[in-house]
């Protein structure tokens, strides 16, 4: 059960990461979660609480990193995604249907938002999904405009399916390796300079008792 | 006034996703309706869609059982969970008496579905109704009667009363508005007669008419309420600890009110079960709602950024000091406005807030561009207004949510549709405080503006002549030195 894998593994030195994974529904996002637990009985609660949930523990250069996976149903109700929804994200999974030239398409809008709005150093990488080996009929996105797009976004790019269990592990491992080195650097800059604006404020009845502010 | 024609789109929240071939993807371009923006169904086919009574499991990791369920051939994947939103966690004998409300999302992930929940300390099931409409009071009082049919009736009664309930032909939206937002909604059987009101969704919340918003007043207070208005204006993670189920509904539903005509787009879990908590770690904007003994098993130090508001302690915790983010004159006036309230009758208190968000965002319509010919909404546009002000970066941290995203989208393409709803009328009232002559020096016009917070004293919108405006502007001065 998911609930059990939260609590963790009393392994201290593993840092956690929370990573989000968008696109259109259709395109494979439970498939790519399922596929990377590789535990298909694990339940779905995207259609009760309207939000899926992944976690796992995978080993990048000696580094023991727990990886959680979030995805959240009716996103293709936003032409855009605004910053907040990536605000405390560690890495972006931004999913793509190499079978429906749509959701390609679709995609546009939310990352042209992200490159504007949400922090340039949050690791995001694309992948388009269903790739599978009987898809030469079927594929309408091309690799070469995919790859090109991605180079031009300055995105890791990568085709996976799912079905074939191809490149799944992959780019699991790629968002968590940048997210890694991500969090290395920041506690390097942390530890270089002091700051200690963790602190939090809380309001009770009589007015505020600890008052160091924060920015956010 | 221009108009715009609608487009011709595939309403998405009437299909459920998973049964479309993938090829049929609604793009993200499609015109967002009233239904998917305010996530409230719009004519569902019933009045509820399940009823369950539902035993308490006896080991906290046992399911459930449903005992009772109409209608009988109800078949949906929230049956497996609804057992657990029933009995989120063990409580006490003692403590259960009560009603709460947990929220689900429909098979597009978009709309809310209300189950509503009675638990008395006597007995050791959950009567549970789950419908799509958020009408608390209303169904509060329909589980009191389910209650006493089964408790001194027989199942054919109880059957009676359920199957009349469940194929009641409510009002068109339409015509219950031309009604007034009346309407009463009868039911015989077995020579008793019931009668429920049905609610008027176009009305602001008045302490007195609703609960949920009476009982987050009562418990949080007009501060800590204050600080959570900045909170869910930013789209922070909002996590409520409470003993009492009812009051985490109260809370997490009430605060809505608070942000309106905007609608919280994220997750929304007023009730979550022990289950399911790993919910809290989500790094995504949400409202969560937990049992004090949930919360206790929860590690802190993996919910990140949270903003906890622990109900039974009246306290408020945060990183975030986004109160002092909205500017002094707004603060000022509806901290006055909040502290009066009780001083208010009916709406006022839903008024503070209501005049706070016309100024946040009701000049939403500076955004609107023409693009190939139809009309859409531009952020950067909408927030050349307020370059070089004092408040270009609140404005512009409100307008980067995915609330005003939403908002601002639905407002656009809805153009045709006549607005003028409680929030309209606001926003016409605080346009004519700024387009008057007088209200040029800001000075002045934050003076009245704090007024029209606390108080609502504004020219009305009817009388829209330059004189009487003036004339009426002259009193609010005069109002003005006499306080």
């Amino acid at each position: 059960m998911a609930s059990n894998r939260s609590n963790g593994d009393g392994n201290q030195t593993s840092q956690t990461f929370k990573i989000l994974i968008i696109g259109d529904s259709g395109v494979g996002k439970s498939s790519l979660m399922v596929r990377f637990v590789d535990d298909i009985f694990t339940t779905s609660y995207i259609t009760t609480i309207g939000v899926d949930f992944k976690m796992s523990t995978i080993n990048i250069d000696g580094q023991q990193c727990k990886i959680q996976i979030w995805d959240t149903a009716g996103q293709e109700r936003f032409r855009v995604i605004t910053s907040t929804y990536y605000r405390g994200a560690d890495g972006v999974i931004i999913v793509y249907d190499v079978t429906n030239g749509e959701t390609f398409a679709n995609l546009k809008d939310w990352i042209t938002e992200m490159e504007r709005h949400c922090d340039a150093n949050v690791p995001k990488i694309l992948v388009g999904n269903k790739d599978d080996s009987d898809s030469e009929m079927t594929k309408v996105v091309l690799t070469s405009d995919a790859t090109q797009y991605a180079q031009q976004k300055n995105l890791p790019f990568f085709e996976t399916s799912a079905r074939d269990n191809k490149n799944v592990e992959n780019i699991f491992h790629e968002i968590t390796k940048l997210a890694l080195r991500r969090r290395l650097i920041a506690q390097k800059d942390h530890s270089s300079s002091s700051t200690t604006n963790q602190k939090r404020t809380i309001l009770t009845m009589g007015g505020i008792k600890d008052n160091k502010k924060c920015c956010s | 006034m221009f108009y715009f024609q609608r487009t011709v789109y595939i309403m998405m929240t009437t299909t459920d996703p998973s049964s479309l071939p993938a090829s049929k993807n609604v793009s993200h371009s499609a015109v967002i309706t009233k239904e998917v923006e305010s996530r409230t169904k719009e004519s569902p086919d019933h009045l509820f869609e399940v009823f369950l009574e539902i035993r308490e499991p006896v080991n906290e990791n046992d399911q459930a059982d449903i005992i009772l369920k109409y209608p009988p051939d109800f078949a949906d994947d929230m049956l497996k969970s609804a057992a657990s939103f029933a009995y989120p966690c063990k409580i006490s004998l003692e403590d259960q008496g009560e009603h709460y409300t947990f929220v689900l999302v429909d098979s597009t992930g978009v709309l809310f579905r209300y189950g509503y929940c009675r638990r008395s300390n006597r007995g050791s099931t959950c009567l549970c109704m789950l419908s799509y409409y958020p009408w608390f009071e209303t169904f509060y009082t329909i589980l009191n009667d389910i209650s006493q049919i089964i408790n001194y009736q027989t199942t054919v009664d109880l059957d009676t009363y359920l199957s009349l309930l469940y194929s009641y032909k409510l009002l068109m939206i339409d015509e219950f508005y031309k009604q007034e937002g009346k309407e009463i909604i009868q039911i015989k059987c077995s020579q008793k007669e019931y009668s429920y009101q049905r609610p008027d969704l176009r009305k602001l919340p008045a302490v007195t008419s609703s609960r949920n918003f009476a009982v987050m007043y009562s418990r949080l207070g007009p501060d800590i309420m204050l600080q959570l208005f900045s909170h869910i204006l930013f789209e922070r993670r909002i996590l409520f600890v409470s003993s009492k189920l009812f009051h985490l509904t109260a809370c997490a539903c009430g605060c809505l009110h608070l942000i309106f005509p905007m609608h919280w787009q994220s997750i929304f879990v007023p009730v979550l079960p022990s289950s399911m908590s790993w919910l809290s770690q989500c790094t995504v904007p949400y409202i969560i709602g937990v049992h004090t003994s949930i919360f206790s098993t929860l590690n802190i130090s993996e919910l990140g950024d949270v903003v906890c508001v622990n109900i039974d302690e009246r306290t408020i915790e945060t990183q975030y000091d986004d109160l002092s983010r909205i500017p002094k004159h707004l603060h000022r006036s509806m901290k006055k406005g909040v502290q009066h309230s009780e001083k208010l009758h009916g709406d006022g208190l839903a008024k503070v807030f209501l005049r706070a968000m016309a100024f946040n965002i009701g000049t939403y319509s500076n955004g609107f561009i023409l693009k190939d010919d139809t009309l859409d909404f531009d952020r950067d546009q909408y927030l050349r207004q307020y370059e070089n002000t004092p408040i270009h970066e609140y404005m512009s941290a409100i307008a980067h949510t995915q609330m005003f995203e939403q908002f601002s989208r639905y407002r656009t393409d809805s153009l045709t549709t006549a607005f003028d709803d409680e929030f309209d009328i606001e926003v016409k009232n605080i346009q004519q405080l700024q387009q008057n002559k007088k209200m040029k020096s800001s000075k002045k016009f934050h003076r009245i503006l704090e007024k029209y917070v606390k108080y609502g004293v504004v020219p009305n919108t009817t009388l829209d002549k330059r004189s009487t405006l003036r004339k009426r502007l002259s009193l609010l001065d005069n109002h003005e030195t006499v306080s």
